[in-house]
């Protein structure tokens, strides 16, 4: 046994002599406390984002379907010229309602606004299981 | 023996056995309370960082893939947290306000042995990280690597490192056994 080795041995046999330092009697009951209100947070928690992926998918879902009401109100009823100086929130507007200009269909607003929908919950159904995991 | 418990314990934990995660706080409290209090002092403070500890094992249980043991694992998580929360505290208090009750004399816990009062007293004079190395070394049994993997050190770094408090402490340890 080498000089290195035998220290090794003898520090570790010291070592493991040492008592050694503990918590408090009822340090196991806290932390268990603790773990079970964890996890009841941690279901609430899950619900709350569920909860908000959905309102964000729906809100998304609106703000497409009112671009392409928008667009067909403009131009069936001739009530707004795009071309005068718009808010912002307007020139918004008009911006994605111009997408539906080109395909000029109502099926394509719908379809866009239920792929939006159906995009975002994926995404959130992937976060909730990349959390789960 | 024990990593296979731990694993079977983990899996328990994770099907949704909450007591099978209270084993694993009873078989690990003293080495995580150890590690904490050597970079925390205050009594209070380290058991509150302790629970933070198995309560943060506990919400990440499910990133935990077998790679490392459970125990290496839990170490690094409870050496990184102590670690953050020292570095949070302003260094006016630092060691401080060590507890009183907590403050060891050198013949603590029925110490008589001079060898063991010698050791103790260099480990609190250590700096906390070396103080660490060696306790989980020696103390805990891990290897080279594992050190380095809790600690986030070098395993060159870990090594010399041991090289240079291994001597220095049995050197000590040595002239009080050759009188």
């Amino acid at each position: 046994m080498d000089n290195t080795q035998y220290q090794d041995d003898r520090l570790t046999q010291l070592f493991r002599q040492l008592p050694e330092k503990q918590p408090s009697g009822d340090f196991t009951a806290q932390v268990m406390q603790r773990v079970m209100l964890e996890r009841q947070y941690a279901g609430k928690r899950q619900r709350t984002l569920r909860m908000a992926g959905y309102v964000a998918a729906g809100c998304c879902a609106v703000a497409v379907s009112a671009a392409g009401a928008y667009y067909y109100l403009a131009r069936w009823f001739r009530f707004l010229d795009i071309s005068i100086s718009l808010s912002p929130v307007k020139e918004g507007f008009a911006n994605i309602a111009s997408l539906f200009a080109t395909a000029n269909h109502r099926i394509f607003a719908i379809g866009l606004a239920a792929i939006l929908l159906l995009g975002a919950d994926l995404l959130i159904q992937y976060a909730l299981m990349r959390r789960e995991k | 023996m024990t990593i296979i418990d731990d694993i079977n314990f983990v899996e328990r934990t994770l099907a949704g056995d909450t007591e099978a995660f209270s084993a694993l706080v009873e078989r690990y409290r003293s080495m995580v309370f150890s590690i904490i209090v050597r970079i925390v002092p205050r009594q209070q403070d380290a058991e509150d960082i302790a629970q933070d500890v198995f309560v943060k094992a506990f919400s990440s249980l499910t990133r935990f893939r077998g790679e490392a043991r459970f125990s290496t694992w839990l170490c690094r998580i409870a050496y990184t947290t102590a670690v953050s929360h020292s570095r949070r505290q302003r260094p006016d208090r630092a060691g401080s306000e060590i507890d009183e009750q907590y403050a060891e004399p050198d013949d603590a816990d029925g110490l008589i042995d001079e060898r063991l009062q010698i050791l103790r007293r260099l480990l609190n004079q250590m700096p906390p990280e070396d103080a660490t190395l060696v306790s989980l070394h020696y103390r805990y049994g891990k290897q080279i690597e594992e050190v380095a993997a809790i600690t986030g050190l070098s395993a060159a770094n870990v090594k010399v490192r041991l090289h240079r408090i291994r001597k220095k402490l049995y050197q000590e340890i040595n002239e009080i056994e050759n009188g």
